[in-house]
Formats: structure tokens, sequence, C-alpha cells
């Protein structure tokens, strides 16, 4: 988890007193294999030194590459809103979440990944139920190294089709 | 009183009307398609339209068994066709049923007659129903 | 129909994916911990579940508080679950079942899926009834469910009717769709007095598509183990089959009983053509004794006719050979069989020319019986014939010469020849009504000159008076068959005309009547007794009606009178409504003087009236009846009235009482049918509709005129 955070924006405002700094416009944060892209970022650290990153974006775009050491699996995503707690490596997507993990789509209101280990909890909204397509075991696998082969039907909420890491 | 001859009414199409029975089992043709092909001048040439015979059916019912020995000694022969006619690759009767029955006494002591019998009413039985279809592709073609 | 199902979930799309929502999802690593009313949709089949677990790798579902499912046939509800989407292959435990495809439900402690759309149902009930209280319930330990041969079987069941136990079974088979599957068909299970308890296992054998047979062993308690079996083949030109049935030592009769059938028809080529039609009894009893239809036990002689034919432009030929088995379980008449045709060659060419047309009708018989001298006939009928139809009108005139030579193989030979000539004119006018019918109206003249040769002298061996319907009064010879050529020099007048609606093109009324005037007295008759349809000169008089208000309703007539004698001679009304099997009534009244010649000299008068009813009123009730009443007898000659009651989807009963004549005593013999059938396992008891269906019988293709017209 040693890698560094590094954060590209049009513009950015850091505040001394608080210890919280905006980003705004075409904001990207990459910290080694994980890459997050947004209209606007703040970033705060908690007294005892916890980095957390609150992300918004029309949609917020969440990519990670597979990386050598193989526990993390490699995820795309997107959410109206995401909050990144580097300590604890943990991704908390809200509002018309949606990851994919090796060829499945996990679509739900909420969604927790937790980076390191790979595991996925999702919540449904009020209106919006969780609903997960999981390909058969074959396809999967071709899933992983090409672009994100599964993107869900058209008729999710935002519509954008945009491919990630523009 | 009204009356005019059948085939006189400009185009009628009957002579020419091209007749189609597919037979894979029996070479003799049924009388009924003998008849209409005799009706129609055998078809041969520029037919303006095809008459495709899709089915025969000739069966036998027991009308009657004789009080005496339990016998049958009536049937009831039942002849069916259907067909359609198709003009300019347009279908202008499609399924058409007609149907035509007769009673017959049966004397199994004169069984080579009866048979006889049998075959010459299903002839004419044959020509009532080319009669029949005749009247309706008439009617259908009439313009 | 099948019964209603029970409610299931909504079927699933078809689809490679699985489809899982729910309201909370964890997913660790392949597998995926899905709760909250969850719906999982995969490869057409749809399971959910309060909560579930699905492992996307081995595409493996187990759920263990309740579940529903949907797919391969089978919908269910569940305790437990633990299946594999891909294959179908897993268990469901504690569940209520229904197959999809023929209705069959219950409850089973497990339902094991064994991949494809077979089931293994452990402890379980079945049942196609609707409803807690099933009026049927098979209760089994296990029942094995195959979807490709669309066979139940069920192990150490009780069959349960109305909540009593009615009978156990260590095994029991029956079919779970209606496709033509190998395995054991529909067993009928009856009584009668003759035959005592009968149970009959038909076994289908599908052996390709145009092939299959069927086995039926058939245990007659009283007579003894019969076994049947049929072969059929369809082929592109050539389809037939072959049947056989063999009961060895029957108790009541004293000695094996046998059957073989075969009929075949096909073509080689464009011109050639091969046709059998051949039934061969053990005795003459058997029908009586075994037969199981009404054409079946009405029959008096079995034929075995071998035909071979060919058909080219302007030539029709056969050879054939055929004799006659006749099954009258009687001795003491002595009826004369048919004459056997060993061999016989006929031959008709007609120059296929328009205009004048030379034609030749040619036949050779070797007839041949036990009580006869076999003789050999030759007839030759050489003609001049010149016909013009132009639809509106149509010409026939013909002028033949016929020899006919008979020479027994001892005794002296007879000759007859004699000339003939014809002249058919006809009319065909049509007339469009006010009312838009469309009338047509047919005259038709037919002059008929044919010499005269005393014929007394000559054997009968395939000629009668003919029953005098409409057309047979434009016959060149009033006698049926070549061994009298009736003497003629007469007038056939005809007319005939229709009311055609043109909307539906139906013939609404059809009206006909004729007659043939003769202009000398006839002297050639057959010595045969009864009505020959002629007086001295003239023939009587035929008139034809048929009414058709409706497309159901149809009504016909038929008269024959003779005005010399002031009698009728024949008459056939029959009034029918009919629309379809299940909606058809029918009333007919026929009267044949002097039909037949019966054993003793005497002649039968036929003076019948019959009903035919099939209907049903309504959802569950069902009447049948056949009744033919003999006027002349003042008894009813065959009578069969029954009721069937259908009170739920899932079974039916039918009971029906037939009164007939039994043998050729004329005794008469009562049975009442009973019959049971629990839908999707069987049916029990006697075969009752087959018994006023199969009375239809397809007639042979002997029945092809050879000759040109």
């Amino acid at each position: 988890q040693g890698f560094p955070i590094d954060i590209e924006a049009d513009r950015a405002e850091v505040s001394q007193k608080t210890g919280v700094s905006t980003y705004t416009g075409n904001v990207v944060l990459t910290r080694g294999p994980l890459r997050l892209s947004g209209s606007r970022l703040t970033v705060s650290r908690s007294d005892d030194g916890e980095i957390r990153a609150e992300l918004e974006g029309e949609p917020v775009q969440i990519r990670r590459d597979p990386d050598d050491d193989e526990d993390g699996a490699a995820i795309t995503g997107r959410a109206n809103r995401l909050t990144y707690r580097a300590a604890d490596a943990v991704l908390e997507l809200n509002g018309s979440a949606v990851l994919n993990r090796d060829g499945d789509a996990v679509r739900g209101d909420r969604i927790r990944h937790f980076l390191d280990g790979g595991r996925t909890e999702a919540m449904r909204g009020d209106d919006e139920r969780v609903r997960i397509t999981i390909q058969p075991e074959t396809a999967a696998g071709a899933g992983v190294e090409g672009e994100d082969t599964s993107e869900p039907p058209a008729d999710d909420a935002d519509g954008t089709d945009t491919p990630d890491g523009g | 009183c009204g009356f005019h001859m059948a085939g006189s009414v400009a185009g009628s199409g009957l002579d020419g009307l091209q007749v189609e029975y597919e037979q894979r089992y029996r070479v003799l043709p049924p009388p009924l398609i003998d008849v209409l092909r005799e009706r129609t001048g055998g078809g041969d040439g520029q037919a303006s339209a095809r008459l495709v015979i899709r089915g025969i059916d000739d069966t036998r019912r027991v009308l009657s068994v004789s009080p005496q020995d339990g016998r049958a000694n009536a049937f009831e022969l039942i002849s069916e066709a259907s067909f359609d006619l198709i003009r300019d690759g347009e279908t202008l009767l499609r399924d058409q049923q007609v149907s035509t029955q007769r009673d017959v006494g049966f004397d199994d002591s004169r069984r080579l007659a009866a048979d006889a019998e049998s075959r010459d009413l299903r002839a004419a039985m044959h020509a009532e129903l080319a009669d029949l279809i005749l009247l309706r592709v008439e009617t259908a073609l009439a313009p | 129909g099948i019964c209603p199902l029970p409610p299931g979930i909504p079927a699933a799309e078809p689809g490679a994916n699985a489809e899982v929502t729910a309201d909370q999802a964890i997913l660790d690593g392949p597998l995926a911990t899905v709760t909250g009313n969850v719906r999982l949709e995969q490869a057409g089949q749809a399971l959910t579940a309060p909560a579930l677990e699905y492992d996307g790798t081995a595409q493996r579902v187990i759920a263990n508080d309740g579940l529903r499912y949907r797919g391969r046939g089978i919908q269910l509800s569940a305790e437990q679950a633990d299946v594999r989407l891909d294959s179908g292959i897993g268990e469901f435990i504690g569940t209520d079942y229904a197959l999809t495809t023929n209705g069959g439900r219950g409850q089973a402690a497990s339902v094991a899926a064994l991949g494809g759309e077979s089931y293994r149902l452990t402890d379980t009930t079945y049942t196609t009834c609707a409803g807690d209280e099933p009026a049927w319930q098979l209760a089994a330990d296990r029942i094995e469910l195959d979807r490709n041969r669309g066979r139940g079987e069920a192990f150490d069941t009780v069959l349960r009717v109305g909540g009593i136990p009615l009978f156990y079974t260590p095994y029991l088979n029956f079919p779970i769709d209606d496709e033509r599957h190998t395995g054991l068909l529909t067993p009928t299970l009856g009584h009668s007095t003759d035959d005592g308890a009968e149970l009959a296992l038909p076994y289908y054998i599908n052996l390709a598509p145009n092939y299959d047979a069927t086995i039926t062993p058939r245990l007659l308690s009283r007579r003894g183990l019969q076994l049947g079996g049929e072969f059929r083949y369809l082929h592109a030109h050539h389809r037939g089959e072959v049947a056989a049935e063999y009961l060895p030592s029957d108790q009541r009769f004293g000695d094996d009983r046998s059957l073989l059938r075969a009929n075949h028809e096909g073509r080689f080529g464009r011109y050639l053509g091969l046709q059998l039609d051949a039934t061969r009894v053990s005795d003459e009893a058997y029908f009586e004794d075994l037969g199981t239809t009404l054409s079946g036990t009405s029959q008096s002689q079995l034929q075995r006719l071998l035909r071979l034919t060919l058909a080219a432009p302007g030539v029709r030929a056969a050879v054939l050979a055929q004799d006659y088995q006749p099954v009258l379980a009687d001795t003491l008449n002595n009826r004369p069989d048919p004459f056997e045709r060993l061999p016989a060659a006929q031959i008709s060419l007609l120059t296929p020319n328009r205009g004048p047309q030379l034609g030749l009708d040619a036949e050779l018989v070797r007839f041949d019986r036990n009580d006869a001298v076999p003789t050999r006939r030759t007839d030759l009928r050489p003609r001049l014939l010149w016909q013009h139809d132009a639809l509106g009108w149509f010409v026939r005139g013909e002028a033949a010469y016929r020899y006919t030579h008979y020479q027994p193989d001892t005794g002296p030979t007879l000759e007859r020849d004699i000339g003939s000539a014809s002249l058919d004119v006809g009319l065909r006018l049509r007339r469009q009504m006010d009312n838009g019918w469309l009338q047509t109206l047919e005259p038709r003249l037919f002059y008929l000159y044919t010499g005269y040769e005393d014929q007394s002298a000559l054997p009968l061996f395939d000629t009668a008076v003919a029953d005098l319907h409409f057309h047979r009064l434009f016959a060149r010879n009033r006698f049926v068959g070549v061994d009298r050529i009736g003497d003629a020099n007469q007038l056939t007048v005809g007319l005939t005309t229709r009311f055609i609606d043109p909307a539906s093109g139906r013939d609404v009324l059809s009206l006909g009547l004729g007659r043939v005037f003769g202009f000398r007295d006839l002297r050639v008759n057959a010595p045969v007794t009864g009505v020959i349809g002629y007086d001295d000169q003239d023939s009587d008089v035929v008139a034809t009606a048929a009414l058709k208000p409706t497309q159901h309703w149809e009504s016909r007539l038929a008269l024959q009178a003779s005005p010399g004698n002031d009698r009728i001679n024949r008459a056939s009304v029959r009034v029918g409504y009919d629309d379809g099997p299940a909606r058809h009534v029918s009333l007919g009244y026929r009267y044949f003087r002097d039909l037949r010649q019966l054993p003793g000299g005497t002649t039968e008068t036929l003076e019948q009236v019959d009903l035919r009813l099939a209907w049903q009123i309504d959802e569950q009730w069902q009447v049948i009846n056949r009744w033919n009443y003999s006027l002349d007898n003042r008894q009813s000659v065959e009578m069969l009235a029954g009721v069937g009651y259908r009170p739920s989807c899932c079974w039916a009963t039918r009971v029906a009482f037939r009164r007939f004549v039994r043998d050729a005593t004329g005794e008469r013999a009562s049975a009442l049918l009973f019959q049971v059938e629990l839908t999707g396992l069987g049916r029990f008891g006697d075969d009752i509709w087959s018994l006023l269906d199969r009375d239809i019988v397809r007639a042979g293709s002997q029945f092809t005129n050879l000759r040109y017209r």
C-alpha cells in the first residue's frame, strides 16, 4: 500500500487550517494501479493521520489494473459519489453504483469494495435493487485483460457509455 | 329466362386450368383427377390458374347391420376432397372442402359384384366432386 | 388440456449469464451471498428465495431457508436446494412440484435433478388433478421422470382414488408427454362375459422416423395370453404395415387362434404401382370372439389381393390375384363364397388424341372356387369414341363391339358377342338470380342401343344388379360385371339443378330427376330375385335432393320409385347437424326393398331408422348414442347409448350400454361397457369411444377404376 497518491485537476484549493484540500475540473487521482476520475474531489486528513478522499462526478469513474501480487483483482466502476479511505483501502460507491469485477457486474445504490482481498458488498436503495450479472465461468477469464466487455445494458440510469480512462 | 351456357362468360378461365395432384404411392390417378383433367382440356399450355388438389379421402362406414346375421348389409360411402385455387401466384381459394355421400346396399353373397359396384359408385362420386369443385372455381374466377 | 398448475414464479428468459436481483449482496471471490427476496435467472431457469449463495465458477446455487424454482419442464417450491444451473444436476429437499408439460404434480421428500430434463422423486405423490383433495393420486417410494423418453416410472406405488387406496403395484409406467416415444402406451383393463378379465399392455417401439412397431401382449383370463404385433413403414414412395396376432390354445375355443394382416402400396418410378391388401385368420369365428371394432365384427369375407398396375398416357393395365376367406361363424347356411380371381389381367387403352379416339378394354380372368369348375373368361371390348367437352355443353358418342369367351377346364366353351352404340349429350346452363345466387341447370340425354343375346347359359362370376343410383341411369350396362350385358334400346332423360350461395360457394340446394325410357321390352335379366329397378321397358324414376342451409346442417333424400306398379323400391333420407366430432347428430331412414337373398331363399328387405348422436352438453357431460331400429322386424338391431362425465380436468368416466347382433344366428347380446380415464396416467376399461370412431374405415385403393370412361 505504500504507493504515493497523485492528483491532477484544473484547480486546487488547499486550506492549511482545516487540512482539507479541494480539487475541481477533470480531477484524476491515481495511486499505484488505482485510478479515480471525477469532476470534484475533497481530500481531508483526520487527526490520526487517516487520509480520506471524497469524489463527485457525472459519474465518478473507477479503474484498478491488475497488479502482479494477484490479491487485488482488477476492477472498473462508476457511481455518483465515491469515498476512498486510503488506509484500509476501501472504496464506498454511492448512487447508481456499478462495479465490474472479473466479468461480473454488480449494480446497486451503495457498493463497498475492499481493494485488498476483493470483497464487495452491495446494498439496495429506496427504488433501485441490487442487480448482479455473472458470466458463466468460461467467458469470465477473458473479461479481465480487455476493455470492460460486460458493459451493463443501456437501460442504465446515467446512460453515458464513456470508456473509462478517457 | 336468363340462362346462359357455362364458360360463355368471357375469361371464365376454366379451360387451360392446370390440375395438380401429388401421388406418392399410386400410379392410377383417382377418378376425380381424370374428370377434372377431361373437363379442363388437360390443362396443357398457357394455364392461367392452378387447381391444386390437396387431398382426396375415400372412406366407408357401416350404415346398418342385418338383424338376421349381424353382417353389414348397407354402407355409407363418403368421398371428400380439399383444394386450393391459385392464379398468378395469388391464392384465390384456400383449403376448400367438398364432400359427397351415398348409401349402398351390400350383398356379401355377391362380393365381386358388390366390389365392382363400389368402384363404379366411387367413380360417380368423384365426378360429382369434380362438378362441385369446378362450380366453386367458376364462381371464384368469374370477373 | 391439463389441469391449471399451482401458481409458479414467472419463467426466465433464456440466456447464458446469471442475472441476480436482491436487496443485498456480498461477493467474496467466486461466492456471492445474496439476501432480501432474491431472484436468480440463468439458462431459462428462474429461482426465488429469501436468501441464497451462488458460486459463480461452479454455477452452483445453495438455498437453505425456502426457495421456488421453475425451469427445465418443472416448477417447484422446496425447503432447501443445492443445484448446478449449467448442467441442471442437483437436489431439492421437501418439495411441492408440478410438471409444466403434462400437469403432473404432488409433494416429494426430495427431487433429484439428473441433468437434461429428468428427475428422480423420492417418497412422493403424483396426480394430474388440481386442488388439495385430488380425485386420484399415486403415492410412490420413487418416481423417475425422463423427459427424453417421455415416460414416467413409479416404483412401489399405491393408487388412491377419492382418498381410498385402490391397488398397489410394484411398478407403473405412464406417459408424461404425447410424442412418439418408445415405451408402454396406455394400458386397457376391461372385462367381458366371453373373454373374462382383459389386460392389454401395448409397447411402442419408435425404430426410426419412418419405422415403428407396437407389441401388444393381451391377457384374456378365460382364453389365455394373446401376443399382437404391428410393424409400420413409410418411405418416399412405399408405405404399409404388417400385423400379426397369436393366441396359443384358446381355452374356450380349444385351439390356437391367429391373424395375419399385411397391406402395402407403392410405386416404382412414374408408371408402375404395387398394392397388397391381405388378411387371414385361423378360423371363421375369429373376429366374433376377438374382434374389437364394429367394422371388424361385421365383415363377412376377408380379402387377399395382390395387384401390379401400370399407368402411362393412353395405357392402363393391371395384373392381380385375389381371393377371399369367409368369416361366418355359422355352418348351417350355404352362403356361396366369392370366386377367386387367380390371376386376372386387365388392360384399357384409349388413344390420347382430340377428336375421335380408338379404345380397347380387355380382361382375362381365371375364376375358381372349391365347388365350381375353374373357368377362364376372356372379354374384349374395342370401341370408337368421340367426345367433346366445351364447358357449356358436351357430347360423347360411342360405338363398341364386345366379345366374351368362357373356357372352363372341363366342359364346353361359351361365347357371346354384342354390339352397342350410345350418344350422350348435355348442356350446362348458368343463371345469376336477382338475389345474387347462382343457379345451374344441367339437362342431359343419353341414348343407348345394345344388341340382345340369350345369356342365360353363361355363368355368373362377378355380375349382379346394381342399386339404381342417379348415375346408373347413364350407364352402358344396367348390370354390374361382365357376365350379363343388358339389351337396350332406350333414352335416358336427366336433369340436375343446383343453387349456389356466392359468398361461401356452397351448393345450398341440389335437385336431380331422371328416368330411362325404353322402346322395347327388356329380355336379359340376371337370375337374381329382388328389385332390378326396371319394369318391362322403363326404369324406375330416380329423384335426389340435398339441402345444406348452413355449413353445419345437411339433409339428403334419394328416392327410387316404379311408376309402373306404383311403389317405392328405394328410399333414403338423412338429416344431420355436424360441427365436429363432439357436436354431431343425424337421423336417417332407409328402405331397400328386396335388398339381398338370405339363406333359405327368402329375400331381406331392409327398412331401418338410425340415429347417431355425439354431443358435448357442457364442460362435464357428453352423450353418445347410436341406434339402428329395424322397422320390418320391429326390433333394434344395434344400440349403443353412452354417457361421458368429466367432472374435473384430471379424470373422466364413460358408461355405455351396447346391444348388438352377436353372430350369424341373429342372436342378440348386450354388454355394459365401463371406462375410466385418469388423465396423464391411463385409461382403464372398454374403449367405448373408439368403438364409435373406428367404424369409419379408409376404403382400400382397389376401389380405383382401371377402365377409361
